[in-house]
């Protein structure tokens, strides 16, 4: 057998094992691996949310320059959304797992454009929008608390 | 008093000089999750650098070797070779994460993306590379990367409950969310990043840059025994910030930026403009560091003429290596590769390489043919293969955590 032979089978058989053990795009295939994804996500979400509102806040009291608060701010608002589209790529397995992805959802979405708000605000400088952006935060984060429980 | 500042000098650049993109990352990520529960993951990281680097230092003190002669010596050509190209490889995405790091301090003061100025800090780089004299990057960036010292003074100033604080790091446990393998996987990835590479082989080359002989072996055990572990204590605090302000928000480290919110939360804008300085001085000398020491370990392997002190002409294939290295790094991060990935990336194979270094610094630190009566003594020995089994522990363990964590997700 060839080198060349060797090397192909060696790729043939490493691609496929790689792509199992790093678990990529893989499905939720049953409730409780959904549960999972849901609380995982709800917390991520969760955490990327509150260190944009602590942001915001430290902004309002000069603690923070403005490069610093928007740069915070923007990444918060794009790792959201990334959390967001992996957990809708996922197929929910039975009904009850739709309805707890509808649960979900609706937190998920509020937040996202609290965060999108807040963003616009830090750059137009306007205080007033930050601190209602900062307020719509607080209802979807207490609504993702017991979401991040789910399944334990 | 000119001999008490040199020392003094170097003392603080082994400080300013020991901190990187990976302590930054890596303590930040590890202090949000974990709280300080992997404390003694840099302390063992930092004792086994202390360690080598001594050794490291002695060899090119009084045998004028820097490692990779010391590593095509005893490890033979072909396995020396491999040696190389591992090392090369953990360069390059070093480098690559430096670029990314030092983009991200300046998008934290400009608001600009980091990948604007990623060509304008390669010039950068490459101009001082170029242009300054050894001494100067190194001292330079090392004594401006002290401004991370804020990290210190800003745990100070936050409400800490001391006694938690203090029995997670004595007390180290799992916390109940996360898996064994991923709390290991970070664990790893500290110990990586404190036991680097390119610091060991820049820190042998740099002292034959500079002339060391037996003379210098006083400064130069300052700067490890002393210097290396307080850098190591700064690491310390800036995982301690981020358990203190960013656990409690459950909060996963993903960007730079979140590694100086505590310090803004604590000292404000002045705080903050010293983390950002210091973010960017200790970038840019590793990223300086991780090029030079390419140049070197290449051209001390093909037995080159190498070094900074030399002019192009006089060394040209050191310099066209550190220059396609530099190259190299800035289309990696060029990619759009996250910076952040590409650092745990880089301290985690950089933990499964670095007994292919330390064996060989282990091996000719013994040989009197090189060392006379400067050979290891008992204590060094005893420390240097406890650590070389740590490492090579670590070098086992690495690749299968990296696939069973899914890089620590």
């Amino acid at each position: 057998m060839s080198l060349r032979v060797i090397g192909r089978r060696i790729v043939a058989g490493a691609v496929p094992l790689a792509l199992l053990v790093s678990g990529c795009a893989s499905p939720s295939p049953t409730m409780s691996d959904f549960q999972t994804k849901t609380r995982t996500t709800a917390r991520a979400v969760a955490g990327t949310a509150a260190v944009a509102q602590v942001s915001a806040q430290a902004w309002s009291r000069g603690q923070l320059t403005d490069a610093y608060a928007d740069t915070l701010v923007t990444e918060a608002e794009d790792d959201v959304s990334s959390i967001i589209q992996t957990y809708d790529s996922r197929q929910p397995p039975t009904a009850a797992a739709v309805a707890l992805k509808g649960r979900l959802d609706k937190p998920l979405q509020d937040i996202s454009s609290a965060l999108t708000d807040l963003r616009i605000a830090l750059r137009r400088n306007d205080r007033r929008g930050v601190a209602q952006a900062v307020a719509a935060l607080r209802q979807p984060l207490t609504t993702l608390g017991p979401l991040q429980q789910v399944g334990l | 008093m000119k001999r008490i500042f040199a020392v003094a000098l170097g003392l603080v650049t082994a400080i300013g000089g020991f901190v990187d993109i990976g302590n930054l990352v890596t303590s930040g990520v590890t202090g949000a999750r974990f709280s300080m529960s992997l404390t003694w993951a840099i302390v063992v990281g930092t004792i086994g650098m202390t360690v080598y680097a001594e050794m490291a230092g002695r060899v090119a003190a009084v045998a004028g070797r820097p490692v990779f002669h010391v590593v095509r010596e005893r490890l033979g050509v072909r396995f020396g070779l491999f040696n190389l190209l591992a090392c090369c490889l953990l360069n390059l995405l070093t480098l690559a994460a430096e670029i990314g790091g030092i983009g991200m301090a300046l998008e934290l003061v400009s608001d600009v993306s980091y990948l604007l100025w990623v060509p304008l800090i390669a010039l950068a780089l490459w101009g001082a590379l170029w242009r300054l004299p050894f001494k100067v990057i190194e001292n330079l960036f090392g004594v401006i990367g002290l401004s991370l010292l804020v990290f210190i003074v800003a745990l100070f100033w936050l409400p800490v409950d001391w006694g938690s604080l203090t029995s997670s790091a004595l007390h180290p446990s799992v916390p109940p969310t996360e898996a064994y393998t991923t709390y290991f996987f970070y664990a790893v990835s500290l110990i990586g990043a404190c036991l680097v590479p390119y610091q060991i082989i820049f820190f042998s080359s740099g002292g034959v840059e500079e002339g060391w002989t037996r003379s210098s072996m006083f400064q130069m055990r300052l700067n490890t025994i002393v210097g290396f572990p307080l850098g190591g204590v700064l690491s310390i605090a800036i995982m301690a910030t981020s358990a203190v302000v960013l656990q409690p928000l459950g909060t996963d480290v993903g960007h730079l930026s979140q590694v100086g919110l505590p310090v803004a939360l604590a000292l404000g804008k002045v705080g903050l403009a010293f983390a950002i300085v210091g973010f960017f001085a200790a970038t840019f000398a590793a990223g300086a560091e991780a090029t030079l020491s390419t140049g070197y370990a290449v051209s001390q392997y093909f037995g080159w003429a190498w070094g900074k002190w030399l002019r192009p002409s006089s060394a040209p294939q050191f310099h066209v290596i550190c220059l396609i290295t530099m190259i190299l790094g800035t289309m990696l991060v060029l990619t759009t590769i996250d910076p952040i990935t590409i650092t745990l990336v880089a301290v985690v194979l950089g933990a499964a390489a670095i007994p292919l270094t330390f064996l060989p610094v282990l091996v000719i630190a013994n040989d009197r043919d090189y060392l006379g009566d400067q050979v290891n003594g008992r204590f060094a020995n005893v420390m240097g293969v406890v650590f070389l089994a740590v490492t090579v522990v670590v070098s086992v363990v690495t690749l299968p955590l990296l696939f069973w964590t899914r890089g620590g997700a």
